[in-house]
């Protein structure tokens, strides 16, 4: 049907290349107005429990997802000296100001808004550094705040020349969550000009520049991927027009594949866009084929037309084919539990087909309209040909080196194998020195981090009637202990500093239930974070040290252990920050399992089928298992983790590698039905095929290895990982299978006989 | 006959009437209706109800007792619910400089001590309900630049929408007052944060449950949606009485040690 298309196309080409336009560039338009998701939202989905879970206790809580904005009075051309002076407090007031008028602010903290618990001789004042917008701080607050255990490492760092405000958000939710940012930073803006510096971090920042730095990246990959895709083509093929024809082809093609968010209603997430750039690589594969063998029957004085055509009924069975596996690898994300691989994979595979379609109709449509001028291209190809010939020769003449060679490189693979670590730091996903690394670092290293275990306790009856206000003490003690806790906070710290300035020598049940009752005619705002409205669950805050997945793990772990040493009768959810972050972990590591798994499946069972033999298949997944062993062994050996980014590379590896393969065994088989020996079919169809699989394993790797301008590590690992496996799986293809091939073939001895003499 | 003529004439001067009320500065009206709020002295029995989604609920009920002194409000309470603060007494008095807080004293059983809160600002939930201090304590229009925003109707009653918006530091951008054109009694009250349409808290004074007493004009039942918060919370006034004899030294810190009955409060 395709080449039927490809008829149409040159019939009326200026029409195809009218549709194909407006089609793609609807569809990248109306992508482009497509909202943004990040984080657990995009990766998990915002029906997942630990989502709910963690949204229920913001509601009940008013806060534990927090936006962290630090300034620093560390160098001398600050505008401050410390985070206790006027220029400091006047600042964080009038951005506390601002923002608490925003809908999307829950509630705001800073030295310039939280109260301060100062004992008189009467009772106890709640102080705020600041009044009617005037800093108004002496000595003695001063030191109050920073011996303050609410205050230390929250609001300001140990000696006070770092200070932050924190943002409560309303909610989880992506398109809260960038909108809270963007209203942030323009409360910032008249300050920056003021020559303060702000780092801004927090779980929400870290997941919304995550989503923002990658939209940004996108463009500047894509540039990079075309520019040597471009040289690719140009330096294998020696043809502008192939040039112009290919990228028009997949450029169109990747607009076509991106129309897919706003036709299913999809947000744009981290994942979704590294599509385009994965769409413009595997797309152009096709394109190599069809142009190869159309410059194969120009150098064999075919005229254009008939080429086009020609070149079409050659490479369309098996282009559809390897589109076929491309599009089953990628499809193998449908059905995992992470909304952010589904969604990249139907994107891309929406973008893979269009190729194909496009490679078909559009490809030739556009070069019958270029000028041609064909002479560099027809000698190019035949100079490619002794190229070719000495690389198929190769592993027929020494099959038992590259078997044994192949048998080593797989056994290495397997020992990094071992090392395949899924202990992914949450900032690696950013190379060393990006500015929002840099930033989240510096905030954690001085005060917060941005790891964070929030426990809702809830108790039979309220914190008043029970002894609570004890038992909560014992479970503080009990979490301190575990390594790795910076901070514990409760109530109970609330309470005590009360009870301090009111004079209570020893704070009992009945006591701090009075205590309570007088915090909330003076100071209730310093009790919500802590208490719920029916007093009968409480908020218990762990700060931690920065951690990798196993580190995080351990820690849940043993805070898990230690709720042992809570009342029987009392409820606990375990949630927050950290929480979350291992729920993605969790399921960005089972869908990776999954995923890779199906793809295997599904492309063995597609290639089963085009072969038409149970044994063929099998036996040509051999050479594509190969890649991916040492792709993973890379992984291990290199300590690069399995994340969301690099979890991708496998099985769209699995889908590309094998798209060699049945390029060589279509040749290979037609050649064997038509009755020519193994070997020389083996030869036939490694000189046939063997320019395009060169000529497209190069841009491929070229391609993916663009991504390394990319300041995003992730996406410069997946880039990375994708191109060692496509020469992996390029060296399997012109060594591995004719030497298998050569091996299992009757004849294997007697070419080695006539090789010998 | 003249029943039906002194109608068609009142049809006829009503609404020049009303244009003449309107015609009044907004700050006048916005201080008519503070005045008819907070002028006179109470005593009554508290029950405050607050509720988040279908399971959290808190209440908290006290006898209490206002009255201006030296045009200064003052406010005393006794708690009477839950059992675990019965007895602690509130006192609380209206400062002489309007952009102070108010000063609170509270007696605390177990200390069997008083002791002074302050500090807290006026937008702070009183006891965790969806209720501010700003809410209970008497309210100056000199604080607010102050505005008219039209006319509406509240169930069957006229009134004009007063917009105020606060001239110092407040945890909101603006507040939005519906009184009443036939008495000045506050029917609604709104608040607003910046660049946002919708109210993200209001207060709904139901005429049905507002008690007049010497041009004074007291709700007894008010129900409080913070959309912030996703809370509500209504508080109804019981044995509710607006002539009320009370002594001043009602409101002291004697009175406060002894916790002292709130006189026809039992």
């Amino acid at each position: 049907m395709l080449s039927g298309l490809t008829e149409f196309s040159l019939r009326w080409p200026r029409l195809t290349i009218g549709m194909a336009v407006l089609i793609s560039v609807s569809g990248a338009w109306l992508a482009s107005r497509a909202p943004s998701s990040s984080g657990a939202h995009a990766l998990i989905g915002a029906d997942h429990a630990a989502v709910r879970e963690l949204e229920a206790f913001l509601e009940e809580f008013d806060g534990g997802y927090p936006v962290v904005v630090a300034w620093s009075c560390e160098r001398s051309t600050d505008p401050c000296a410390s985070a206790l002076d006027a220029p400091s407090l006047e600042m964080a007031h009038a951005v506390g100001e601002a923002l608490a008028r925003s809908p999307l602010v829950r509630r705001i903290s800073s030295p310039a808004h939280t109260p301060l618990l100062q004992q008189t001789a009467d009772g106890m004042v709640a102080r705020r550094l600041v009044s009617d917008g005037k800093a108004n701080v002496s000595d003695e607050l001063a030191a109050l705040a920073r011996a303050d255990h609410q205050w230390l490492r929250a609001l300001i760092s140990a000696d006070a020349r770092v200070g932050a405000i924190i943002v409560e958000s309303m909610s989880t939710r992506p398109e809260e969550q960038v909108e809270l940012i963007e209203t942030i930073e323009a409360s910032l803006a008249p300050h920056r000009e003021r020559g303060f510096r702000f780092a801004l971090s927090g779980n929400s920042m870290f997941h919304v520049a995550s989503q923002r730095d990658a939209m940004a990246e996108t463009v500047l990959i894509g540039a990079a991927t075309g520019t040597v895709i471009a040289i690719c083509f140009f330096f294998l093929l020696g043809s502008w027009q192939s040039v112009a024809g290919v990228l028009l082809t997949v450029g169109l093609a990747t607009g076509c594949g991106l129309g897919v968010i706003p036709a299913f209603a999809w947000p744009w997430d981290p994942l979704t866009s590294a599509a385009p750039t994965m769409i413009l690589v595997m797309g152009c594969a096709d394109a190599m084929h069809y142009l190869t063998c159309y410059w194969r029957l120009r150098s064999a004085h075919v005229e254009r037309k008939p080429a086009l055509i020609a070149a079409s009924r050659e490479t369309i069975v098996p282009c559809s084919m390897t589109t076929a596996t491309s599009v089953a690898g990628l499809s193998s994300f449908a059905g995992v539990a992470s909304v952010g691989f589904a969604h990249f994979g139907a994107v891309t595979s929406a973008g893979v087909a269009a190729s194909l379609l496009f490679t078909f109709t559009l490809l030739p449509a556009l070069l019958s309209q270029l000028p041609d001028t064909s002479r560099f291209a027809v000698r190019e190809s035949a100079r490619w040909e002794g190229i070719v010939d000495r690389l198929v020769e190769f592993p027929i003449r020494n099959r038992r080196s590259v078997l044994l060679g192949s048998a080593i490189a797989t056994l290495v693979g397997a020992a990094g194998l071992t090392s395949l670590t899924t202990d992914a730091h949450p900032l690696s996903y950013w190379k060393e020195g990006h500015p929002t690394r840099a930033a989240i670092e510096f905030v954690s290293n001085r005060l917060t981090s941005i790891e964070g275990v929030e426990l809702r306790l809830g108790l039979p009856s309220a914190f008043e009637d029970a002894e609570a206000y004890e038992a909560l003490d014992r479970f503080e003690e009990s979490l301190s202990a575990i390594a790795g806790i910076r901070q514990v906070r409760s109530i109970n710290d609330v309470l005590d500093q009360s009870a301090q300035a009111l004079g209570f020598e020893h704070l009992d049940g009945t006591g701090a239930a009075e205590v309570l009752t007088l915090i909330s005619l003076g100071n209730e705002a310093s009790l919500t974070p802590w208490i719920s409205l029916d007093h009968r669950a409480l908020r218990v805050s762990v700060s931690a040290d920065p951690l990798g997945v196993s580190a995080r793990e351990q820690l849940l772990s043993r805070i898990d252990a230690s709720l042992g040493t809570l009342p029987g009768a009392w409820s606990v959810v375990v949630t927050g920050p950290s929480v979350l972050q291992s729920a993605i972990d969790s399921v960005v590591r089972s869908s990776a399992l999954q995923s890779f798994s199906v793809a295997s499946l599904l492309v063995t069972i597609l290639v089963m089928a085009f072969l038409r033999s149970v044994g063929a298949g099998l036996l040509a997944m051999i050479p594509n298992l190969v890649p991916m062993i040492v792709l993973f062994g890379l992984m291990g050996f290199f300590g690069i983790a399995l994340d969301a980014g690099t979890a991708l590379v496998a099985p769209i590896s699995i889908g590309i590698a094998v798209d060699d393969t049945i390029h060589f065994l279509h040749v290979y088989s037609a050649e064997r039905r038509s009755g020519v020996a193994s070997i020389d079919a083996a030869r036939k169809a490694g000189r046939l095929v063997g320019r395009a699989v060169v000529a497209t394993s190069g841009t491929l790797a070229l391609g993916f290895l663009a991504m390394l301008v990319s300041r995003f590590q992730s996406m410069s690992n997946i880039g990375v990982l994708s191109a060692a496996a496509i020469v992996a799986a390029f060296a399997a293809e012109l060594l591995v299978l004719p030497a298998l091939i050569s091996t299992a073939s009757r004849e294997a001895t007697a070419v080695e006989r006539e090789v010998n003499v | 006959m003249t029943r039906y003529v002194a109608l068609a004439i009142g049809w006829v001067l009503l609404p020049a009437w009303m244009s003449a009320q309107a015609s009044a500065k907004p700050s006048e009206l916005l201080q008519r209706a503070f005045d008819t709020r907070y002028r006179c002295a109470i005593t009554g029995v508290i029950q405050i109800d607050t509720r988040k989604g279908e399971s959290a609920a808190q209440r908290r009920t006290m006898n209490v007792a206002t009255k201006a002194i030296g045009g200064r409000l003052h406010t005393y309470a006794v708690f009477r619910e839950p059992p675990h603060v019965r007895g602690v007494a509130f006192l609380g008095i209206e400062p002489k400089d309007s952009s102070k807080s108010e000063e609170r004293f509270v007696y605390l059983p177990s200390l069997r001590k008083i002791r002074r809160v302050s500090g807290s600002q006026s937008e702070d939930a009183f006891l965790g309900t969806d209720l501010s201090y700003h809410d209970f304590e008497r309210q100056r229009e000199d604080g607010y630049e102050v505005s008219l925003g039209g006319e509406i109707r509240i169930g069957d009653e006229a009134a004009w929408v007063v917009l105020a918006r606060p001239l110092g530091a407040a945890g909101f951008d603006s507040v939005e007052h519906a009184v009443s054109s036939a008495d000045y009694a506050i029917l609604r009250t709104r608040y607003f944060k910046q660049g946002s349409d919708g109210a993200y808290k209001q207060l709904e004074m139901d005429r049905a449950h507002i008690v007049e007493h010497d041009g004074c004009r007291v709700p007894t039942r008010i129900r409080v949606e913070d959309r912030q918060r996703g809370t509500s919370t209504t508080l109804e006034v019981s044995a509710l009485r607006l002539d009320a004899e009370l002594p001043d030294d009602l409101f002291s810190m004697v009175a406060l040690e002894t916790k002292r009955a709130i006189p026809g409060i039992h």
